[in-house]
């Protein structure tokens, strides 16, 4: 696929609408077991009630019509699944269903609709409301409920049913669980369809990174193992960390630098990683250095003021390294402290220097404390002559 | 040690041949495989002195290499990502270790080396992993394969990204000293993992 300017894209809205269509089409499916079902009883009804008919000829012709629109539907099931959300068919069911009760107040003798003797029909016009529900949404789906319910309590006065005895009670629930159904099925529909949507986004999100992460990862590994080509090498090592950085920062919804986008409540371990990763191909981007990054997955998560101190100590210590320590290796190590703190150590194996002739030099000693004192932390700072620097944190 | 005989399982074809001329003459490549199947294969038919096998394979991955092969051939887990999840897995089920992919040539010889002597190959992720997953298992079950308080801080100090010789100069002990720690931490994790499978299989009936 690709878009205007020619450049190939990623289609992800290809697959979230089949996976929605899947969706929907199964709990088409589940209603047309409970229609095939309504309609037995609707048959059933006409056999057993016969002798309450007044007008039987019509009643049979109805319950043809039920039996041919039960067998149309279920048949679009399997041939034609996609006619199935389309109005004429809704609309369609959703007015034989309003036929069907508006006609148990004609077909019956009178007293029959609101007595405790079945109609005709059934829980068939159950079936209409859910599919408008599922197909067309909540509000069309409220609209079809409605229509039923206006039918049923038409029925009655067609009926010969005076609406002031205790039958009122019973036509307005029905008319209200009728209109229910519809709602409802439409709303659980539109939160499925979010949910669905979201689920396959991330499905799609995963399959990104592990393609880059089977295929590129591993290339640009060859490439700065087997090159001969120092810059070469130095150029794979630094596009490595930054796909790294980038895969650490969709992993978790969020590809922006540390800080950006929404404002965070609280910051958990996966999101700490991926910041501290971003903050290595900052600080890190011009050197050679290599970065390990290890936050445990067990750290707790912390206040966003408190995670932005911590990622400032780290970033500091972090950009002291690429600047002096012209080191081969760093580690930054982020493990549970106490009971709700953390530990936090970057250690490099650069040269380091002699704590007591660069007294608080390098702005890394005064800047770190004082970030940390911000949140009642503590720092200390090892530093050796030739063997590397470590910062540690609690925090 | 004279030269040492490697079984390499990787399913990508230029990284198979590239590790493969990477070795030197200290190595003996004895057999290639792309999947964990014939990795298994190789192995009982060459019996070599060290398996190097990718994590991600078809028909099993490096775990199925692992749980065939392991302990009575080192088993050593490369990996693009140290990030991945059953990384652990291959770990606690026996592999000697891991190493990552774009680990420099001479360090991979240097640590293939050690590994085939049986030596824990234990990365600073390693060690934070382990970390992890035995605070894991203390807050499970009070009783099991607890760390003592020195494995602890030998394991913390590897995870920081301290050389053993660092480590040892920390807590005054040998940096010999400090390697029998970490091969005892793997042998804990060996043990608690193979514990934790028998006592899930007793508890869940399955003989």
């Amino acid at each position: 696929m690709t878009n205007a300017r020619g450049e190939s894209v990623v289609s992800s809205t290809l697959q979230t609408q089949w996976e929605t269509s899947t969706m929907t089409s199964g709990l088409l499916r589940g209603i047309a077991i409970f229609r095939l079902v309504a309609l037995a009883i609707v048959i059933g009804t006409l056999v057993t009630e016969r002798g309450s008919l007044k007008m039987t000829v019509v009643a049979s012709v109805l319950v043809g019509l039920t039996t041919g629109a039960t067998v149309l539907i279920t048949w679009l099931n399997v041939a034609q699944p996609a006619a199935l959300t389309s109005v004429p068919v809704v609309g369609g069911e959703v007015l034989l269903g309003a036929l069907l009760l508006l006609f148990d107040g004609l077909v019956f003798r009178t007293g029959h609709v609101g007595s405790t003797q079945a109609g005709l029909a059934g829980s068939w016009p159950i079936a209409g409301v859910l599919s408008a529900g599922v197909a067309l949404g909540p509000w069309l789906g409220l609209a079809a409920g409605s229509v039923m319910g206006a039918a049923h309590t038409l029925a009655a006065p067609l009926n010969g049913v005076s609406l002031h005895s205790s039958a009122v009670l019973a036509v307005i629930t029905s008319f209200v669980l009728y209109a229910v159904y519809g709602v409802a099925t439409g709303s659980a529909v539109r939160v499925i369809h979010a949910y669905d949507e979201t689920l396959s986004r991330s499905r799609a999100r995963d399959e990104v990174s592990r393609t880059l992460h089977d295929g590129v990862l591993q290339t640009l590994a060859v490439i700065e193992r087997r090159s001969g080509d120092p810059d070469l090498a130095a150029l794979a090592k630094e596009q490595e960390r930054d796909l790294r950085a980038f895969l650490a920062g969709i992993g978790h919804g969020q590809a922006g630098l540390p800080g950006s986008g929404s404002r965070r409540q609280r910051v958990d371990a996966g999101e700490l990683r991926s910041s501290i990763q971003q903050l290595v191909s900052k600080q890190l981007r011009h050197t050679s250095t290599r970065a390990t990054v290890l936050v445990a997955d067990d750290t707790p998560s912390l206040p966003a003021h408190r995670a932005d101190v911590v990622l400032g100590v780290i970033s500091e210590a972090l950009a002291n390294v690429g600047k002096h320590a012209r080191a081969a290796k760093v580690t930054v190590f982020v493990e549970p402290f106490g009971r709700k703190g953390l530990f936090c150590s970057v250690k490099d194996d650069g040269v380091g220097f002699d704590v007591e002739s660069v007294r608080e030099g390098l702005g890394l000693t005064s800047s770190i404390r004082g970030r940390a004192r911000e949140i009642d932390g503590r720092v200390e700072l090892v530093a050796r002559d030739g063997m590397g620097v470590e910062v540690r944190l609690w925090a | 040690m004279g030269v040492i005989r490697v079984v390499v399982a990787d399913d990508h074809p230029i990284w198979l041949r590239g590790v493969t001329q990477e070795l030197g003459e200290r190595f003996e490549v004895v057999a290639t495989a792309t999947n964990a199947r014939d990795a298994i294969a190789a192995v009982q038919e060459f019996k070599p002195d060290l398996v190097l096998c990718d994590l991600r394979m078809p028909e099993g991955g490096g775990i199925a290499v692992v749980q065939a092969c392991a302990p009575s051939t080192p088993v050593v887990i490369l990996t693009v990502s140290e990030a991945e999840r059953d990384l652990l897995d291959a770990v606690a089920a026996g592999a000697i270790g891991y190493l990552v992919k774009s680990t420099p040539s001479d360090e991979l010889r240097a640590s293939l080396v050690a590994a085939a002597r049986g030596e824990p190959v234990f990365s600073p992720a390693l060690a934070a992993l382990v970390l992890t997953e035995f605070r894991r298992i203390a807050k499970m079950r009070k009783d099991a394969g607890a760390l003592s308080e020195r494995e602890r801080e030998v394991l913390q100090l590897v995870a920081r990204g301290h050389s053993y010789r660092e480590v040892g100069e920390a807590l005054f002990i040998s940096e010999k000293t400090v390697e029998n720690h970490v091969r005892n931490i793997l042998g804990k994790l060996h043990l608690t993992r193979r514990n934790e499978l028998i006592r899930y299989a007793l508890e869940h009936g399955i003989e």
